[in-house]
């Protein structure tokens, strides 16, 4: 309904109209009342004649950090982009809101009136929360301007850091300088032997009382020799191939995309505290994805660079996946974990061929626990099918060795209420929670009289 | 523009709408049946009683809900032309029909460009009721006029003064400087 190229608008013209038919009537039947019906609509016209739609700036959205999360929900302001000095007076503002999956609704405003609003956002990561577009009123309402769609909303929310984790090591740890006791000689506090001193050995490792006690004339002295002290490599490696919603009627939703809470939250949510776990500890932490998409971010320590990785896990999406010229190469003596739903046999690939060379390798199961709300018997087989397939994949690692344990209660992503139903159906998924094994994983590795 | 009607609710259900978060916004369903009850309550008046009024009724309802600005036309239609059939000349009905028929066209022509669902804010229906006053102060004087050339079409020197009086009223609200520059 916006003005024509000459600068009438369909309103104009019926105000017009409905003038001449109270007229015409008015003259027909010699009654000046009926005449005076059409004096609003001809003063309108009159009026719709001169009037011209100020020129002013789309107003825009941007999040209010002070009210961030109400009730879950993120708190949006809409704010006036500035008046125009032109406009001889403010007019009318529409705002055209669309969340996604919802219908349009609007909001009209005076000019330069500001107002906040509610729209859902995700748990985590990269989404667009409000579409919208605005259109311009003349006080009037003779004259519309026409809708100008405007870039939609889009937030970025960082994952979550759940409770610290145990953190299993390598026993090949190559660092220089941490917390773990490694299994080569060198600087540390975990004592490795007692020998007699040596050209080399510093003079601070003189143990006199192991010196009174063995060397007997005193001619010869005894130093302490420790097992080197080495911080531990991580690399996440996530799958973004795949996010699938718990309830299994989304799997097959089609149209326009929804907020729906799916297995990449899990992932992410997984990842971010097993790096806050190990990073924690000063350890190193790498992040890559199975879709080869994006350049590895570098195993690296500190709080600055959990932030990164929460940053880097923030801004991961589905992605299809492309072909790789070579497999990813995790650090030497690093623990590499693959956060994935386990739907195809790529992630357990990796899993298996990292672990034939040597490294401790964690599989992290994402999918949440389904709510079976399929709609159709061919549904039905679909997901029946997929959970068999997964079934068998997982059950495939675990014959290979392979831990696999279940990362989609690390926060948020499922209430803990909801726990046994997933552990009574062990086809669902593995029945290890992440917590319970990254612990016996960290026992099971430590070798013996190696502190942790 | 066109907006996705109520069926399209039901086809793409599933997401949480995005609501305003202040005070001071009355929902569009209210002026919606603001619209509609108006036009109904003028459509009573003029058709007189008789069973045809089912029709107006509808299409009021139609206009009020449906983006249609042939529906807004038609409504007003069904208005006017039986005024002039059925209402007797000189009626004072008519001050309140000319208001009336006014408001049923800005508020029809307001929700023509908006989708089903939302919200207006108090500021913008004040700003809509200023520019609707403004009008009506120069609407009313007509209606008054037309009401007493209807009464005393003979008395030449009634009408002239009628339209002298009405000349100098449109002449100085005109004329007079509005607030905001006054100030």
């Amino acid at each position: 309904m916006a003005d024509t190229p000459g600068g009438h608008s369909p309103g104009w013209a019926l105000a017009v109209i409905l003038t001449l038919v109270c007229v015409a009537s008015g003259l027909v039947s010699g009654r000046p009342d009926t005449v005076a019906l059409g004096a609003p609509l001809a003063l309108l016209a009159l009026a719709g004649r001169r009037t011209r739609i100020g020129t002013s700036a789309r107003p825009s959205f941007s999040l209010d950090r002070r009210g961030q999360q109400e009730g879950g929900r993120l708190r949006l302001l809409l704010a006036p982009a500035g008046t125009d000095a032109a406009t001889p007076r403010p007019g009318l503002v529409a705002a055209v809101l669309a969340a996604p999956g919802c219908p349009p609704d609007v909001l009209v405003l005076m000019e330069g009136e500001e107002c906040p609003v509610l729209a859902d956002g995700p748990l985590s990561g990269e989404v667009d929360v409000l579409s919208y577009g605005t259109f311009y009123l003349s006080p009037d309402l003779t004259h519309a301007s026409a809708f100008d769609p405007a870039p939609p909303v889009r937030v970025s929310i960082l994952p979550p850091v759940g409770p610290l984790l145990a953190r299993p090591v390598s026993r090949r740890l190559v660092g220089l300088a941490g917390t773990h006791g490694s299994r080569r000689p060198g600087e540390g506090s975990e004592l490795r032997t007692i020998a007699h001193l040596q050209p080399g050995d510093q003079l601070r490792r003189i143990d006199w009382r192991s010196t009174a006690r063995r060397s007997t004339d005193q001619d010869r002295l005894m130093v302490r020799r420790s097992f080197a002290d080495a911080e531990a490599s991580v690399l996440l490696v996530i799958d973004q191939g795949h996010d699938l919603p718990a309830s299994t009627s989304d799997w097959f939703a089609a149209g326009a995309p929804r907020l729906v809470t799916g297995s990449l939250h899990g992932a992410r949510a997984a990842a971010t505290t097993i790096a806050a776990s190990y990073l924690a500890a000063g350890d190193r932490v790498g992040l890559d994805d199975l879709g080869g998409t994006r350049r590895a971010l570098r195993t690296a320590s500190g709080a600055r660079h959990l932030e990164q990785v929460r940053a880097r896990l923030a801004a991961t999406a589905v992605v299809p996946r492309r072909r790789r010229r070579r497999d990813p190469v995790p650090p030497q003596g690093a623990v590499v974990v693959v956060l994935s739903v386990f739907l195809d046999p790529e992630p357990g690939r990796l899993l298996k061929l990292w672990h034939a060379r040597g490294h401790v390798v964690i599989g992290v199961d994402c999918v949440p626990v389904l709510e079976r709300t399929e709609a159709t018997p061919a549904q039905e087989r679909t997901v029946r099918l997929t959970l068999l397939r997964r079934r068998l994949l997982l059950e495939d690692l675990r014959r290979d060795g392979i831990t696999v344990v279940d990362g989609s209660g690390v926060e948020g992503l499922l209430p803990f209420r909801d726990r046994p139903a997933r552990q009574a159906d062990p086809a669902v998924g593995p029945d290890l929670s992440l917590p319970t094994g990254f612990r016996l994983l960290a026992r099971r590795g430590r070798p013996q009289g190696v502190r942790s | 523009m066109r907006w996705p009607v109520a069926g399209a609710r039901r086809a793409t259900h599933g997401g949480t709408p995005a609501v305003p978060d202040r005070r001071g916004l009355v929902p569009l369903w209210a002026v919606r049946c603001a619209a509609g009850l108006i036009a109904v309550l003028l459509g009573a008046l003029v058709w007189n009683g008789s069973g045809w009024i089912v029709l107006p009724v509808v299409v009021a309802a139609g206009a009020a809900i449906l983006p249609s600005i042939g529906l807004t036309a038609l409504t007003l239609l069904l208005l006017i032309v039986p005024y002039a059939v059925n209402m007797p000349a000189g009626s004072p009905w008519l001050l309140v029909f000319v208001a009336g028929l006014h408001a049923v066209f800005v508020l029809n022509l307001l929700l023509v460009h908006l989708p089903l669902r939302g919200w207006i804010s108090l500021s913008a229906l004040r700003l809509l009721g200023v520019s609707f006053l403004r009008l009506q102060a120069v609407a009313q004087p007509v209606a008054v006029l037309a009401l007493l050339v209807d009464d005393a079409g003979s008395s030449l020197p009634v009408v002239l003064v009628g339209v002298a009086a009405l000349v100098a009223w449109c002449c100085w609200l005109v004329g007079r400087r509005p607030l905001r520059s006054r100030r």
